[in-house]
């Protein structure tokens, strides 16, 4: 055994500490030189597993003067999707160093480290840096980068499982990309939470080194042990039928509040969590100061404020949002509450992963369904976990915003050379198969702006010099570009401050401008009011009186997963069939008896459509039950199709469940559905042309043209606003659409339209199904338990076909409040 | 005339509401328009926000078929022609007074022309706070308590009308609003943003919908 391998093992054996299978597995793969993915959940060790390996070769390189060797250049580069890991795993990797008696430095390189430490870095950077995929790229900036890296052994991607299938995780695929051509002999490791697709997120992470066979996979094979818990209420006849904020179950939780240790409790927006603090706070006062709020508007300082007293046991419970789905160990965490549903099985488990975080321990969770269908969601997530069905993350093929954004980065540090870089881009799994085309339209871009902005400086960031090298000399872009770099899109935010100084956090520009001073709003668990708005912040002091407004906060709606989707219609099916013996389809049985009294409980063979009339008009709604995304593509489809038939206009509502099409006169479903108004064929052109896609497509837009550089939000303290960049955005992509359809930004964001909103192959896949289904219309004379939360839905899609002056003729003028 | 446009009588004058967004005033040869905001997109580009130059050009290429159709004497423009300091596009625009060098323009001065006033002398404008014409006076602000015998005509509110219908179903609209008091014009330039205004039953508005001006009954 070699002097490194016997030193790690001393170190584990005074810790008392076992050395997992796994572990031991992984460093000798590591050792020998290959590439890999490990999958181990949270709280199994898995940083160690791939730390030691690193400190291993060490030592065996150094025998004798390991623990003398200083200044070793940048050898260990840890790549993790969330800033708040990383403080974690310094100080994890900083004690096994200081043990050790290894003199190594862990450093932090993010957004939330100050510019001085940076600076220090950049003279003399630590042996081991722990970054996120954007602080990559930002030294990939840096002139005279590859500096550097010129002693790097080893990349770790962290949670590869949240950044693949996000333009995150393009950008550590390209980063990787320029690593390894600096280093060919890089060892790349990934570690990754259980996904549906492990193979495929390895090959993702190594590219073409993939195939040398070279790389393999480990699993770690523990079993976590999920309690799941439904809270459920006391009579299923005052429960509401629809609704997201699930307060009326709060006095049920109190009780599991004060029967732990420490409570997570997950809710699915910043605002329900404000909400949800809030009523905590007025129906227990004696919980004031043991429970926190956290979410990711809220100020740093907060958050690592609640994060470090949750670690140190002295919170009984914590409101927060996905802010705090990953990471940060916080083992006195007993249990999880999840408000309303998770909308996929993975989510569920990695959030009920948050308690018993010791390996070994038992994780529990309790599920407080927000209205009275999502029992039949506890049933099916119970079976879910039972059966650990998980979703796989699909990767992005080929962004032309992140590319253009990854080229202008190297062409404001060093320069590049076109030819290096398109060999080097072949070789990551993204841009595997870019064309010819598709670089030559970057590269032009980059330097002339293309064929509509051709004409304006402003765009021409990148010039060639007399060798070929590409390069952007404008110290203002490259100033402005280094601001931008990153693939997170957002609104502009407003710092909230109090008059005293100190900071709360920052919110949406468009929640603050909707309020005047003097109103009163929910922020960082405190009531607020607004006293004057000044170089992007909002000045606030404490208020009293509950007439306060709760942010509400942009950010899509998150959906169905396929997996959930599948098993929830068998849960469904089986609740139908009655028999079941799960406590929550037994809740809910008065209510599925009604939905079976007033039309009918679909089966799985069946597809439900209900028809019934209000002094609104005519509502049609259709059950597929696949999920808000591909319920938004199928219902402009229908919309479209029929509005073919017939002058008629749409307002269109949807929830996970299915969706509704409501007009001002009959819709004639009977007769559409003879013309198989359902039918897959001709999918895509009657998507491109329903008109709901060109407006998806501006949507997507809005974020590609910040990634591409298009739009710079500002120098600090001069931000933007926010309702300007989206004007500006939404005036190129007319420009595009009129006078370079065929521009590759615009492609773009057609094709993520119909990947990630529209989900083209799933919904390709449900209106398939429902061919071989029996399609059941109802024609019901009340909302029924289904149909009814699809209704109260007032944020609506639009379509029409008809003329607007013939629209005009059957409305009324609206009258105004203020009148001018 | 054509088919989309309306005529009123107001005051004894023939206006001829047009759905560009301008009036055209028989009696005097003039087209009569508000709030251009000309050079938007260049001040924007040049605070980093993308804004294509094609709005501009835009602006003045229907401003020209306008031009063709009515062959006016002047071109009246109740403030905010330019949207902000002197930028790029004024070469263009100064180029295309040049071009129309006979048709004669005056411009009511609006909040956003403060910027550049210095500037107007070369190009081609007669400027002021407000302009007489009887039976109008033409200002960019409206003039609520108005104590000439004459009926103010003004921009600046970029006025529109919301409607609402069954079926949860709403339509905003540009207009043209002609109170007992004054009137408004709506704004000419691309993307200039409206203002829902409350118009009472009797008075009269014109709503340009689908390329056509109609009267609201």
């Amino acid at each position: 055994m070699s002097k490194g391998n016997q030193i790690i093992q001393r170190w584990f054996k005074k810790k008392d500490w076992q050395i997992f299978d796994f572990q031991r597995e992984v460093w000798d793969a590591f050792l020998a030189g290959k590439n890999g993915l490990l999958n181990a959940p949270t709280g199994s060790g898995k940083t160690f597993a791939l730390w030691m390996p690193n400190l291993i070769r060490w030592i065996d390189e150094h025998p004798d003067d390991y623990q003398e060797k200083l200044d070793n250049g940048l050898k260990v580069l840890w790549i993790t999707p969330l800033r708040a890991l990383a403080k974690d795993i310094q100080s994890a990797l900083q004690t096994s160093l200081d043990e050790m008696g290894i003199p190594w430095e862990v450093g932090r390189r993010t957004g939330d480290v100050a510019q001085s430490v940076k600076q220090k870095q950049n003279r003399r950077m630590p042996e081991v840096l722990i970054t996120t995929p954007e602080s990559v790229h930002i030294l990939l900036a840096q002139k005279n980068y590859p500096r550097h890296f010129k002693n790097l052994d080893a990349v770790i991607v962290d949670e590869w499982h949240e950044l693949l299938g996000s333009k995150r995780g393009i950008q550590v695929e390209l980063g990787l990309s320029r690593l390894k051509a600096m280093r060919p002999e890089l060892s790349v490791w990934g570690i990754s939470a259980t996904i549906g697709n492990l193979g495929q997120a390895l090959e993702v992470l190594l590219g073409a080194d993939h195939s040398s066979g070279n790389s393999v996979i480990v699993r770690a094979d523990i079993k976590k042990d999920i309690k799941i818990h439904s809270v459920l209420p006391d009579e299923i006849d005052n429960f509401p039928w629809y609704g997201h904020l699930g307060l009326n179950l709060l006095p049920k939780i109190l009780p599991i509040i004060d029967d732990h240790q420490s409570t997570l409790i997950f809710t699915n927006t910043r605002g329900q969590s404000e909400l949800w603090f809030q009523r905590i706070l007025d129906a227990r006062p004696d919980l004031a100061g043991a429970i926190a709020i956290h979410h990711g508007s809220l100020d740093r300082n907060v958050r690592e404020w609640v994060e470090a007293s949750l670690h140190e046991g002295i919170l009984k419970a914590v409101v927060c949002t996905s802010s705090l789905d990953l990471g940060v160990d916080f083992s006195p965490v007993d249990t999880v509450i999840q408000i309303g549903s998770p909308k996929g099985v993975a989510r569920f488990m990695q959030r009920a992963g948050r308690s018993g975080h010791q390996p070994g321990a038992t994780s529990t969770i309790h599920f407080v369904p927000t209205h009275a269908l999502e029992l039949i969601e506890a049933a099916a997530l119970k079976k879910a976990v039972d059966e650990s069905e998980l979703e796989s993350k699909e990767p992005i093929l080929k962004p032309m915003d992140v590319l253009v954004q990854y080229m202008v980065t190297l062409a404001v540090s060093d320069g590049f050379i076109p030819e290096t870089i398109l060999s080097e881009l072949r070789q990551t799994f993204a841009y595997q198969t870019l064309t010819g085309y598709e670089w030559d339209w970057v590269l032009t871009f980059i330097t002339t702006g293309g064929k509509s902005l051709g004409k304006y400086p402003e765009y021409s960031k990148v010039i060639i010099d007399e060798e070929g090298v590409y390069k952007v000399i404008d110290r203002k872009i490259a100033r402005r570009h280094r601001m931008s770099i990153g693939t997170i899109s957002s609104d502009s935010m407003i710092r909230v401050k109090y008059l005293s100084g100190g900071s709360l956090g920052a919110i949406e520009e468009t929640f603050i401008s909707s309020l005047n001073i003097g109103d009163k709003f929910w922020f960082a668990g405190r009531n607020l009011e607004l006293i004057q708005i000044k170089e992007n912040s909002a000045f606030v002091r404490r208020a009293k009186g509950t007439k306060s407004k709760v942010p509400s906060y942009m950010g899509g709606r998150m959906s169905l997963s396929s997996n959930m989707s599948k098993i929830l219609r068998r849960t469904m099916q089986e609740a139908s069939e009655g028999g079941t013996g799960m406590i929550e389809l037994e809740t809910i049985s008065p209510i599925l008896d009604i939905q079976k009294d007033w039309s009918i409980l679909p089966g799985e063979n069946q597809f439900l459509i209900e028809k019934s009339f209000s002094r609104e008009g005519c509502h049609v709604f259709f059950f597929p039950f696949e999920g808000r995304y591909v319920h938004e593509g199928m219902s402009s489809l229908i919309a479209h199709r029929i509005s073919k038939m017939t002058p008629i206009t749409f307002s269109i509502a949807m929830n996970d469940y299915g969706f509704e099409l409501l007009s001002d006169q009959d819709i004639p479903i009977e007769e559409a559905l003879e013309n198989n108004v359902l039918s897959p064929d001709h999918l895509i052109k009657d998507i491109q042309s329903s008109l709901n896609n060109s407006e998806l497509a501006k949507r997507r837009f809005w974020e590609i043209c910040q990634v591409a550089g298009l739009v710079f939000h500002g120098f600090p303290g001069e931000q933007r606003k926010s309702r300007h960049l989206r004007m500006s955005t939404s005036l190129l992509f007319d420009v595009f659409m009129e006078y370079e359809p065929e521009h590759l930004l615009i492609q773009q964001a057609f094709d993520e339209v119909m990947f990630f909103q529209l989900d083209e192959i799933r919904l390709r896949k449900a209106l398939m199904k429902i061919q071989n289904q029996e399609i059941v219309l109802n024609h019901t004379e009340r909302f029924t338990p289904y149909a009814f939360p699809i209704m109260v839905d007032r944020l609506r899609e639009k379509l029409s076909s008809e003329k607007l002056l013939d629209r005009i003729k059957k409305m009324q003028l609206q009258l105004e409040k203020h009148v001018k | 005339m054509r088919n989309c446009d309306l005529s009123i009588t107001l005051k004894n004058q023939q206006l001829i509401l047009l759905p560009e967004k301008a009036v055209y005033w028989v009696e005097q040869a003039a087209l009569i328009i508000t709030d251009i905001h000309l050079g938007k997109s260049g001040h924007f580009r040049k605070n980093g926000i993308a804004v294509p130059q094609s709005v501009n050009n835009k602006n003045l290429r229907v401003l020209d078929t306008l031009i063709q159709l009515f062959k006016p004497s002047q071109i009246i423009c109740l403030g905010d022609l330019f949207h902000s300091h002197k930028n790029s596009e004024w070469a263009t625009f100064s180029t295309w007074r040049n071009q129309n060098s006979n048709v004669e323009m005056h411009l009511a001065i609006g909040n956003h022309d403060e910027y550049s006033m210095h500037e107007f002398n070369d190009l081609l404008l007669n400027f002021s706070d407000q302009m007489i014409a009887d039976p109008f006076l033409f200002t960019h602000y409206p003039v609520v308590d108005n104590e000439l015998p004459l009926y103010p005509i003004s921009g600046h509110i970029h006025p529109s009308v919301k409607f609402k219908g069954k079926g949860r179903q709403t339509v905003h609209a540009p207009c043209f609003y002609f109170g007992d008091n004054y009137g408004l014009l709506p704004a000419f330039g691309q993307f200039t943003g409206m203002h829902n205004i409350s118009p009472k039953p009797d008075e009269l508005v014109a709503i340009i919908i689908e390329n056509e001006v109609v009267k609201l009954p």
